[in-house]
């Protein structure tokens, strides 16, 4: 969840903006009728039958229902932080995985047989636990949505939830009638669903395919197809029905809530929610009765030999790549491969890919416009644009005086303008100017150099920013826990598997098998960490914009007050900042390496390794009291300690 | 009680692992006999209906096992040769999960896994978690397994792999015990397990039934056909290329040759505690003598 830094300008910015959102709220409606109507009148469009004419129907009909309701100002910060906070459905969906792993342990050789042979083994067990899976998620659901609503309540005040939900002025594509309690309701039942579909479909798949590799890989293949599908296919194209008839569509509920959107279905427009809708109920139905009958009548001892045969020759090429590597390359092969690594990878990658997706704008209303004049003014400062920026200074300024004096004006009752109006365009104008004085101070950092520079800070703000502001913490957090669960236990693994005794008997040097370990790991944190920071920063950069890393690393504020980098460039200070994190996950690494020696068992050691390294950073994540300052996550920010 | 198989065939790919078996078991022990490899295992995933058909039919008392379905798995026990467990259970809990699979429900229930874990020496460890016993242990929770509900069909692939001589006797004592009105499926390929408590015998080689019946039978029919010849160290080696198998044996400083001959052997003498060994060793060694004539 996000907080603004200044929160009383945001608090008054979000009511000026609701009441504008208020009073314009029925012209806005009519003027979408309008619209429709106008288009209906157009050759192409008119034609009965086809889609545009359905689309322009359905459009008319939605915005003319919402003509019955009035909206009313009302916090809006904690159904907004709620509505967007989408990190309740990824835990749901591993949540929904566990179940399924658990019920894939009786695939082992011999259990399945001997279940698959009592009386209730079959169609029987298999629905007892498509219930057990259900209720599990609907549970997770219930648990993990109250208390975020819980927690956005307690951060940001209550909520009147009877008022209508197109109060919610932010979310502009709303086109519901109904309270804001019952869309809440209806938000945390589509989000439980979907999850309740995926689970169902992977747990399908798992049924179907009697290696379990082969199946978490079909399943990763599945979601990729699906999400690229979602994120490539463009609307209006002949796919669109495709890009929106999609599990990574429906998994997007956020969106799918706040946004208007007709899809294109056999030439009806049907709404992107009941789509969704639809899709869920069929996927439920068709998915449950599947899953039942597979489970029923597959047999435990398989005769088809397709799945076996793609395993054996894949088992070959790797065996045959491993049998050309030295010992370092089967090390890797056993954490990724044998140890089934690879899979909490891709999901720690998945996972970043999604979190770090700013969603600023949603909360800095003048993000826009501090957008708008740094791509004017970035880059070397020159003397051009120093007029450029005291022009721009002085229009406002202009305004400013105008206001000033309508305000004076509805005082003797002789304006023209509405005294709410009057002061939106006030404090408008006034955080237009300290936008621009922030700039300035930018500058003046500065001075002595031989060059100044205007450089954006928003992508650093989110990358190194607070914690709860951007997502600075989470990606490392991330990484940490993957480094958690890969390294903690490999040690004890070894121990578990005989490999040490072996190792000891054979005569090879003690700290052979450590030193090897060693080795590896360091190489997963580097690939691991540039593939993660990689991901995070590109999708910074693709919202917010990151350029001029040679300029000044004293042109961002957050990099002003280090006493050491006053001369150094940005590209400096960053480089210094992930040689610094780089160093500090390979010696985390290292005592996690030793977990694995200390203890005898691979729980027990990853349990060492959680209570040491991600307990104290969920702390400071939090930001709980002093025992943050323990956590490696502290040590990784680098930022937040050297400057 | 009658549980038929008719025609049955299985094969894997191109190897063929069950070929036209034609078997009828009733009341009784009966041990299935036969190496590595044999089809043992399929045959008994065949009845268990945990590997598809492809052809013939499996009958109990005259109607199709899928077709009894419910009814049929709630008369059999089950003993898979792969150990299968949940790790994470006890073995109280295992069986008491179990149970419930198999439809026996509340204090029935505990009272058989009560008496069943005390025939199977586990009463002690009832509470201790599966995944930390002994091989041979986990071993006896899983027959334990199997005779819950007491089953009137018990199908046991190798229940004594893997069990200290004490406790192998012990169970095959139980077993043999419980063979009133019930039908008693046995494979194994350590021949001293069958040969004592078994009413008849199977023995299968590469897919196919190559001999049932009794005991007495069995060794009835191969009488005059186990010799032993005493022999010296280079005399050996030459016999052992001549007859494929045969069993050394060591007695009072002479090495005694003892092989299991179609042809009529000269040399030798002619053995009259006839074994089950022998047999298994005979019906195996046709095949093998054969194979030898035709390359
Ligand atoms: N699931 C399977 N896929 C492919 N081939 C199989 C499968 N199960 C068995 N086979 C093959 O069928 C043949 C018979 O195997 P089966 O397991 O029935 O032997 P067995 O008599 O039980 O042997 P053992 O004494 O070792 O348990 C073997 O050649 C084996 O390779
Ligand atoms: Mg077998």
């Amino acid at each position: 969840m996000q907080v603004e830094n200044d929160s009383s300008t945001y608090v008054f910015e979000k009511i000026f903006s609701q009441i504008s959102g208020i009073n314009t709220y029925k012209d806005n409606i009519e003027q979408v009728i309008g619209q429709a109507n106008q288009m209906s009148q157009v050759g192409i469009f008119a034609k009965k039958g086809s889609y545009n004419a359905s689309n322009i129907e359905k459009t008319k009909k939605d915005y003319t229902k919402l003509l019955e309701v009035t909206p009313e100002i009302v916090n809006e910060m904690p159904i907004e932080a709620w509505i967007n906070y989408s990190m309740c459905q990824w835990i749901l969906l591993i949540w929904a995985v566990v179940f399924i792993f658990f019920f894939m342990e009786e695939r082992k050789k011999g259990l399945w047989s001997m279940i698959h042979m009592t009386r209730e083994g079959r169609y029987r067990l298999a629905f007892k636990r498509l219930c057990i899976l259900i209720s599990g998620i609907v549970i997770g659901g219930i648990l993990l949505q109250g208390s975020t609503w819980l927690l956005a309540v307690w951060l940001y005040g209550a909520c009147d939830l009877t008022v209508p939900i197109v109060s919610i002025t932010s979310f502009k594509g709303i086109t519901s009638t109904v309270s804001i309690g019952t869309f809440l309701l209806k938000v945390a039942f589509l989000r439980v669903s979907v999850i309740v579909c995926m689970a169902v479909i992977i747990w399908t798949i798992f049924c179907i395919i009697r290696t379990q590799f082969l199946a978490v890989i079909s399943v990763a293949f599945i979601g990729g197809v699906q999400f690229l599908m979602y994120h490539s296919i463009g609307e209006q194209s002949p796919m669109e029905f495709w890009k929106y008839c999609n599990v990574a569509s429906c998994f997007d509920i956020n969106t799918i809530v706040t946004d208007y959107k007709n899809v294109n279905v056999f030439g009806y427009a049907i709404g992107r929610e009941e789509l969704t809708c639809m899709l869920i109920m069929l996927v439920f139905i068709v998915g449950s009765v599947s899953c039942i009958v597979i489970n029923g009548m597959m047999k435990p001892i398989g005769s088809i030999m397709i799945g076996a045969k793609i395993e054996k020759y894949l088992r070959s090429i790797a065996s045959k790549i491993a049998s050309r590597c030295n010992n370092f390359g089967i090390e890797l092969y056993k954490i990724l491969f044998v140890q089934k690594g690879i899979v909490v990878v891709i999901i720690a990658f998945v996972f970043i890919w999604n979190i770090s997706k700013p969603v600023v704008y949603n909360y800095d209303s003048f993000y826009e416009y501090k957008n708008q004049i740094y791509s004017m003014l970035q880059g070397e400062w020159t003397e051009q644009k120093e007029q450029k920026l005291q022009q721009i200074e002085e229009e406002i300024k202009t305004e400013l005086t105008k206001w000033t004096k309508e305000e004076q004006l509805v005082g003797d009752n002789k304006g023209e303008y509405d005294a709410i109006y009057i002061m939106s365009k006030i404090r408008q104008c006034n955080l237009k100017l300290s936008v621009l004085n922030e700039i300035r101070e930018q500058m003046d950092a500065q001075k002595g150099m031989d060059t100044i520079w205007l450089v954006n800070p928003m992508g650093y703000h989110l990358i190194f920013g607070d914690i709860g502001y951007g997502n600075s913490g989470m990606s490392t957090f991330v990484i940490i826990s993957v480094l958690v669960i890969l390294f903690c236990g490999t040690m004890a693994y070894e121990k578990q598997s005989n490999m040490v005794t072996l190792l000891h008997v054979q005569a090879i040097p003690n700290n052979y098998l450590m030193k090897l370990k060693k080795k590896t790991m360091i190489v997963c944190i580097i690939m691991f960490a540039v593939i993660a920071y990689s991901l995070e920063w590109y999708q910074v950069y693709k919202s917010v914009g990151m350029n001029y890393f040679q300029a000044n690393a004293s042109s961002i504020p957050m990099f002003q007050d280090s006493l050491y980098m006053k001369d150094w460039t940005i590209f400096q200070v960053l480089l210094c900042i992930y040689i610094l994190r780089l160093f500090l996950l390979v010696v985390s690494g290292f005592i996690m390496l030793y977990f694995g020696i200390l203890f005898d068992s691979v729980l027990s050691a990853v349990t060492m390794g959680i209570i040491v390294f991600i307990i104290p950073s969920i702390c400071y994540l939090l930001g709980l009291g002093w025992i943050f300052k323990f956590s490696i996550l502290f040590l990784c920010d680098v930022v937040n300690w050297i400057f | 009680m009658e549980l038929e198989i008719k025609n049955v065939s299985k094969s894997f790919g191109k190897t063929k692992a069950l070929f036209n078996v034609n078997i009828t078991f009733s009341e009784g022990i009966y041990g299935i006999l036969g190496q590595n490899g044999a089809g043992k295992s399929t045959l008994i995933h065949l009845i268990t209906d945990n590997l598809k058909r492809e052809t013939g039919k499996i009958l109990f008392d005259g109607v199709d096992i899928k077709r009894l379905g419910k009814k049929y798995r709630s008369m059999v026990g089950y003993m898979p040769q792969q150990q299968g467990y949940y790790e994470g259970l006890t073995a109280m809990e295992f069986l008491k999960y179990m149970a419930e699979a198999k439809g026996i429900k509340g204090k029935e229930g505990n009272r058989q896994i009560k008496e069943l874990l005390e025939i199977v020496h586990l009463d002690k460890v009832a509470h201790e978690l599966v995944g930390k016993f002994s091989g041979g242990m986990k071993q006896r929770v899983l027959l334990a397994q199997a005779l819950l509900g007491e089953p009137k069909i018990l199908i046991l692939d190798e229940p004594t792999a893997g069990l200290d001589p004490k406790e192998r006797i012990g169970i095959r004592n139980y077993i043999a015990k419980l063979s009133k009105d019930k039908i008693i499926l046995y494979t194994t390929h350590v021949v001293s397990d069958i040969e004592t408590i078994a009413n008849e015998i199977l023995i299968l080689n590469k897919g196919e039934v190559v001999k049932q019946g009794t005991l007495q039978r069995l060794i009835k029919d191969i009488k005059g056909k186990v010799i032993e010849i005493s022999c010296n160290m280079e005399q050996l080696q030459q016999l052992q290329k001549q007859y494929l198998i045969g069993n050394v044996i060591q007695r009072e400083g002479n090495i005694i040759y003892r092989v299991v001959s179609e042809q009529p052997i000269l040399e030798g003498r002619k053995v009259s505690d006839i074994s089950l060994e022998d047999v298994f060793l005979y019906e195996t060694l046709k095949v093998h003598e054969k194979g030898k004539i035709h390359t």
